[in-house]
């Protein structure tokens, strides 16, 4: 899919990064290529992920210790807001998601259409999603749904765009995987226009080795509650 | 005196005299620093006369001064994990702060980045 340059200037992609050093070049590449100001977050790796992110084109930020994507993706975001971003991207590491997908991301906030656009799976590609992944995020789903209000068909995705606006009144405080329904909770709380758009998540053997798996959702679930509760 | 009296007398004694200097010295946190001399005088009077606690859990509506030890402790604990739970969330967060800075300090910009 060719990009738009309209849709491309002012656009940066936020990628938390952690131990992908064996993917994040690919990852990046085709990003840079379709013209995006990449920023990738090395939330302390002990690999080479700085480096290859850099080789690829981004710019890197990294974390001195490992913090958890919540805080690298908030360290992204401010990086980008910093740098003038109008768009960002948030976009996961390893490898799940494609640069060709973005331009749907973007479209929408870039027509004013909403502040807050949420990649989905399950819209058009949900025959691709592995059986006890499907069941995990329909749980994420409803929880996300009865804490936040919204009825969203993706909980859990990592591919989002955010307007200007809408990144600027995020301030992330979960920093471990618990940030994704902690952001549709803070967009909610603006009143700022929330759209979802179908995208594609391809399963590897890696990514599926890095995902989340049940005993993770129910720490998700734990330090969200928590986080509820003492803040 | 019993052994565990001879034990333990000198360490509560010292404990005491630590709080009660640091609340004459340290003006601040003066309620935090009371509560402390307050609790240790407390304690050397249970191991002094233990049967001092059972007046006071008689007082409290509670039958033998053992049981008010009990959930005395019990009730400590949970406020004092409370408290320590919320610290470390608050350093936590500093953490991540600090760690934030430090890496928009050194951000390096790739090939693909403009300055704005």
């Amino acid at each position: 899919m060719t990009v738009q340059p309209e849709v491309c200037g002012g656009v940066w992609i936020v990628i938390a990064a952690y131990n992908e050093g064996a993917v994040i070049g690919d990852v990046v590449r085709p990003l840079v290529d379709s013209g995006y100001d990449v920023v990738v977050v090395d939330d302390g790796s002990r690999d080479a992920t700085a480096a290859r992110a850099r080789e690829a084109g981004a710019a890197v930020l990294r974390h001195a210790l490992n913090r958890g994507q919540g805080a690298a993706l908030q360290s992204g975001l401010t990086y980008a807001l910093n740098r003038g971003a109008q768009v960002v991207v948030t976009f996961d590491a390893d490898g799940q998601h494609s640069a060709s997908d973005v331009p749907r991301l973007v479209r929408p906030v870039a027509e004013g259409r909403a502040d807050v656009v949420l990649g989905s799976r399950f819209l058009e590609h949900a025959a691709g999603v592995p059986v006890a992944r499907r069941t995990l995020l329909r749980l994420a789903v409803v929880f996300t749904g009865v804490m936040s209000g919204i009825r969203l068909t993706d909980a859990h995705n990592g591919l989002r765009a955010l307007s200007r606006r809408a990144a600027q009144q995020l301030d992330l405080q979960l920093d471990r995987m618990a940030h994704a329904s902690e952001i549709v909770d803070q967009i909610v709380r603006t009143g700022l226009p929330i759209l979802e758009v179908p995208v594609e998540v391809r399963y590897t053997p890696y990514s599926l080795g890095k995902g989340q798996r049940a005993g993770a959702a129910a720490r998700i679930a734990w330090d969200y509650l928590l986080n509820k509760l003492f803040s | 005196m019993s052994l565990f009296q001879l034990l333990a007398v000198p360490f509560i004694a010292a404990m005491l005299f630590a709080s009660a200097r640091n609340l004459l010295k340290v003006r601040a946190r003066l309620v935090v620093s009371t509560l402390w001399v307050l609790l240790w005088l407390a304690t050397l009077m249970a191991v002094i006369d233990p049967d001092s606690t059972t007046q006071v859990a008689r007082a409290l509506g509670i039958q033998r001064g053992a049981d008010l030890l009990v959930y005395s402790a019990v009730l400590g604990f949970i406020v004092g994990f409370y408290l320590v739970y919320l610290k470390l969330r608050q350093l936590s967060r500093e953490i991540t702060l600090l760690t934030r800075e430090l890496a928009m300090r050194d951000a390096r910009d790739g090939p693909s980045t403009r300055e704005p």
